[in-house]
């Protein structure tokens, strides 16, 4: 651990570095905005992988299933079992379910409370529930022409405009949560490529020293490029730890909440990419330095 | 193996420094570069450390022409000049020892190799001990030789001394000239700039004298040892 820690430490300047990177002329402030960056970023892609399985859980049990919703002014003519009857000749279903007392009971409880008797006076739809083999379009269609053949007043709710909102929620968070990691992205490059700069003009005089000597601007640029890994990747560790630390908090808070919070659970897959976009940004902001670096020299003799 | 032709030199806008440069450096001479303060020493070995290109005329070095050669084309010719500041111009963050490798490492040399050959010459230039001090804890003597170490561990064929004696006492500034003179019998072309009268006619190489930006090759009548 120790001597992979160590690829990280300025402190010897003689190690690794022809240049003075040693000394703290004013760039070091790149190891807290690359932990910063990387705490933002991971959050932000954090958010947006889980936001798929948390769109998947809030439409579970939706995406194959049809409502039939019958006007409480019709209930009593048996309107829900001759629809019920008409069903059993649809194909593509699954199963049909007519909701008991008790399921609108408990339904309706967070509105009118447990007393399932103070249902009786209230003007309550019959739904029936149909689980399909399939989302199928022809199936609905075929389904709805039948519930109309039997009752012109029942309503089928196929969940569409929910799903359909719920998906375009999903891909606007989701598009957000990119934007942010490109704009985290940015703000790291512009940033390097400000803090190599500055550098390169502070050791104008060392850089031409080994230009004399003979260094190509590939041998110059490298060495800016490891200073930047040196400072990058320890801003990253740092950032990763403190983001695995509060995705791990909200995940512990999530399961210990009884449901009012969403889980935060990634698949293993979706749990490497973290690590790798931590990468990601160090590999960055080290090609960002060597461009910078091979930029700037272009323009000296 | 170096040829300026009518060279002229100015720094951006302003006046030509040099001016109708015109002179040849045969392969294994010694040349001493002098003039009053101001004369543009410095700004000709800048050229011949191949830090500016000329404004104006034309530029041979090791029979390429410099002024038509790209910046990376201009790498390799920069590897076969040795050069010694007046003011060492050392890294002071890194060792002696270190100071003196960085020539053979920017030339890709295997650690092996360095270690052998930096650790020779330092020994040769007897700072054997003091190899793994920081300049800064050097005497201006010995930051010297690290300097003339550093310069001529890849065996340069061109050796360029910018007033290297101006910081050393007589007696160690001829032990650096006689040194000097050895490089150029072992086949190194050697130019000191200086303004030491008694170094100038003690060691009677042919002179390139600058004044008012032009310059005058000088060749001693009497050569040292005739």
């Amino acid at each position: 651990m120790s001597s992979l820690l160590s690829i990280f430490d300025l402190s010897d300047p003689s190690r690794r570095f022809d240049l003075p990177f040693h000394a703290r002329l004013g760039t070091e402030f790149l190891v807290f905005l690359t932990g910063l960056m990387t705490v933002l970023c991971l959050i932000a892609a954090t958010a947006s992988l889980s936001l798929n399985q948390l769109a998947n859980r809030w439409t579970a049990g939706l995406e194959n299933t049809l409502t039939v919703e019958i006007p409480a002014s019709d209930t009593q003519g048996q309107t829900a079992l001759k629809i019920l009857d008409a069903l059993k000749e649809a194909q593509g279903i699954r199963s049909a379910k007519l909701m008991d007392r008790d399921d609108m009971s408990n339904l309706l409880s967070p509105w009118i409370g447990e007393d399932a008797a103070g249902m009786k006076d209230l003007p309550v739809p019959a739904l029936i529930t149909i689980e399909l083999k399939d989302r199928d379009e022809k199936i609905i269609r075929g389904i709805t022409r039948m519930v109309r053949d039997v009752s012109e007043a029942a309503h089928i709710d196929a969940h569409e405009a929910w799903l359909t909102d719920l998906v375009r929620l999903t891909n606007l968070l989701k598009f957000a949560a990119l934007l942010v990691m490109l704009a985290i992205g940015l703000v790291t490059v512009l940033t390097v490529a400000g803090a190599v700069r500055s550098r390169m003009a502070i050791h104008h005089g060392e850089l031409e020293l080994l230009h004399i000597m003979g260094a190509d601007d590939k041998y110059i640029s490298i060495q800016f490029q490891k200073y930047i890994h040196a400072l990058t990747g320890k801003g990253v560790l740092f950032g990763f730890i403190v983001s695995a630390l509060v995705v791990g908090g909200l995940q512990v808070a999530a399961i210990t909440s009884a449901g009012t919070l969403p889980a935060l659970r990634l698949s293993l897959p979706q749990f490497l990419c973290l690590p790798l976009l931590a990468v990601a940004l160090v590999l960055i902001s080290g090609w960002t330095a060597r461009m910078t670096a091979l930029k700037v020299l272009r323009a000296m003799p | 193996m170096i040829r300026f032709e009518h060279v002229g030199l100015r720094y951006g806008v302003g006046p030509e420094v040099l001016s109708d440069i015109t002179f040849t450096l045969e392969a294994g001479s010694f040349h001493f570069l002098c003039g009053p303060s101001g004369a543009g020493k410095t700004s000709l070995m800048n050229l011949l450390y191949l830090g500016r290109k000329p404004s104006r005329g034309a530029l041979s070095m090791f029979g390429q022409n410099v002024n038509t050669l790209t910046r990376e084309q201009l790498v390799p010719i920069r590897q076969r000049i040795g050069v010694i500041f007046q003011d060492f111009r050392l890294l002071n963050h890194l060792s002696a020892f270190d100071n003196v490798a960085l020539p053979m490492r920017i030339n890709n040399r295997i650690e092996a190799e360095v270690k052998s050959n930096v650790t020779e010459l330092m020994e040769w230039v007897g700072l054997g001990d003091c190899m793994h001090r920081l300049p800064a804890t050097l005497s201006g003597g010995q930051q010297q030789r690290i300097a003339i170490a550093r310069a001529v561990i890849t065996r340069p064929r061109l050796l360029l001394a910018d007033e290297p004696t101006g910081n050393l006492d007589d007696e160690i500034g001829m032990k650096l000239m006689h040194l000097f003179d050895q490089l150029n019998r072992m086949g190194t072309t050697i130019v000191v700039a200086t303004h030491n009268l008694q170094i100038l006619e003690r060691f009677n190489h042919p002179r390139l004298i600058l004044q008012g930006g032009g310059l005058q090759v000088f060749e001693p009548q009497l050569r040292r040892g005739a």
